[in-house]
């Protein structure tokens, strides 16, 4: 519950803080969904997010996580972004153990390459590669994704991305390799357009060497002042392969 | 403090400076934002939100040219605006805006500060496109009188178009952002071709006049 306050408390401070009020063009994206549009040329989406997550996998040891991720997209075209993620685990704690550390980051390259039009989305590819580092030292990835964004009105638009990542894990000097399909349908409603966005997004990551399953629902507030944008979401997991329970917040702007 | 509260107040202190800090008004508005503006968007808001009473009211108080306490200077009211921009494109907007605001007609006056705010932003793009046969055109003056350009459609007409059509409302501010990248890279033959492609659009959008040009 301190915790709950604690969090409360932060958020409803950076809005007094920040609430000077602009109208802002850019829907920004949700936590868990990549977008089709990119920055433009020479500008920078720069993100923090604090995520905590709760889950009991085999249904007897409680495991928690504290992580914090850091997202830079960089707009290197008119249609082009480099992208750079980090992830770091504060604190993981199942039963007895603790871990923290880089969790990973990765580095890609989105293009956009149709603009919406009254019948097509925006929709770009992204092409990530994240190296076996840190916590996850003996694992690389390879994504690649196709991004969709349609308005279907002027009140609803939808996100959509799907992606393919091939799994690379290094084990007594044997590469084994899995792949992973991963997908995100974030739809929007703009309660307040250009201001407040309420989202409910489909997080599923299917993984073919585990046979997991993991699909978590999330419902989502995005908070737009400006080219800034503050976001909470509590992802609830629809799967046993899904963390149980979880809570992100964010903080967006566009420089 | 434990390292969870540690992190979360670290993490989104930090945030919170990087946010207020460099708060500018960004993508959509880069530099001026003139008083006038504030006012013509206020009674536009007002108007919409059918306070007509109010509307008028604050109409009224800036036609003629008004002062502004905070800096106890004197900022050209629409009037001195519409007269500059009549004169220069032949339109009649002093004596309509004007009429509007005695007659109590919100829905013409709605329409002539629209009108007053897209011919000043072709006014700006006017003085952009002079520089472009100078010999010494200076880039970063250039990228400040676009911008005060672009920033009459970005703060008095964008938001009205995102609340009725955000698909054509993303096109016009990515036209937009391709003249500003046009006039970046000296390319000024695109740069006039996309602008008349965005006055056309906008005048279609809004039911504009669009000033014929020499």
């Amino acid at each position: 519950m301190k915790r709950l306050i604690s969090c409360i408390s932060l958020f409803v401070g950076l809005l007094l803080i920040t609430g000077d009020l602009i109208f802002a063009a850019h829907v920004l994206e949700p936590v868990g969904t990549e977008i089709a549009a990119t920055p433009p040329r020479g500008r920078m989406f720069a993100q923090i997010e604090y995520v905590y997550s709760k889950d009991d996998p085999d249904g007897m040891v409680e495991m928690k996580t504290h992580s914090i991720g850091l997202e830079f997209e960089i707009g290197v075209g008119e249609r082009t972004q480099l992208n750079l993620e980090i992830d770091v685990v504060v604190d993981r704690t199942m039963g007895d153990e603790n871990t923290c550390g880089l969790n990973e980051y990765a580095v890609g390259v989105k293009h956009r390459f149709l603009d919406e039009t009254e019948t097509l989305p925006d929709m770009a590819f992204l092409v990530e590669v994240a190296p076996g580092t840190g916590l996850t030292n003996n694992e690389s990835e390879l994504k690649l994704d196709l991004l969709l964004t349609k308005n279907f009105n002027n009140k609803f638009l939808t996100h959509f991305d799907i992606g393919y990542i091939l799994e690379t894990e290094i084990e007594d000097d044997e590469a084994e390799h899995a792949s992973i399909v991963v997908y995100n349908i974030a739809p929007i409603y703009r309660l307040i357009p250009d201001k407040l966005l309420l989202v409910a997004e489909l997080n599923g990551v299917s993984n073919t060497e585990t046979r997991t399953d993991a699909i978590s629902v999330a419902p989502e507030v995005i908070y737009v002042y400006g080219n800034n944008a503050i976001k909470v979401a509590v992802p609830l997991g629809l799967t046993d392969d899904a963390d149980d329970i979880g809570f992100r917040f964010a903080l967006s702007r566009l420089y | 403090m434990n390292r969870y509260k540690f992190t979360v107040v670290a993490s989104s202190a930090f945030a919170s400076v990087l946010c207020v800090v460099t708060f500018a008004y960004g993508h959509e508005i880069v530099g001026e934002v003139t008083p006038l503006m504030i006012h013509m968007q206020r009674v536009l808001i007002l108007i919409e939100n059918s306070k007509d009473e109010s509307a008028l009211d604050s109409a009224e108080k800036i036609f003629e040219d008004f002062e502004v306490p905070e800096g106890r200077t004197t900022e050209a009211g629409i009037k001195t605006n519409a007269v500059r921009v009549d004169k220069k494109y032949g339109f009649d907007l002093n004596v309509k805006i004007g009429a509007s605001i005695r007659q109590g007609l919100t829905g013409e006056l709605q329409k002539g500060l629209r009108q007053l705010s897209f011919m000043l932003m072709l006014e700006k793009f006017d003085v952009l496109e002079a520089t472009f046969d100078d010999r010494i055109n200076d880039p970063g003056v250039q990228r400040t009188i676009f911008w005060l350009g672009r920033n009459y459609f970005s703060y008095l007409l964008e938001p009205v178009m995102g609340k009725l059509n955000p698909i054509e409302e993303k096109r016009l501010d990515r036209l937009l952002d391709k003249m500003l990248y046009r006039l970046e890279d000296g390319e000024w033959k695109e740069f006039i071709e996309i602008r008349k492609e965005l006055s056309e659009d906008i005048s279609d959008f809004f039911k504009l006049s669009v000033p014929v040009r020499n």
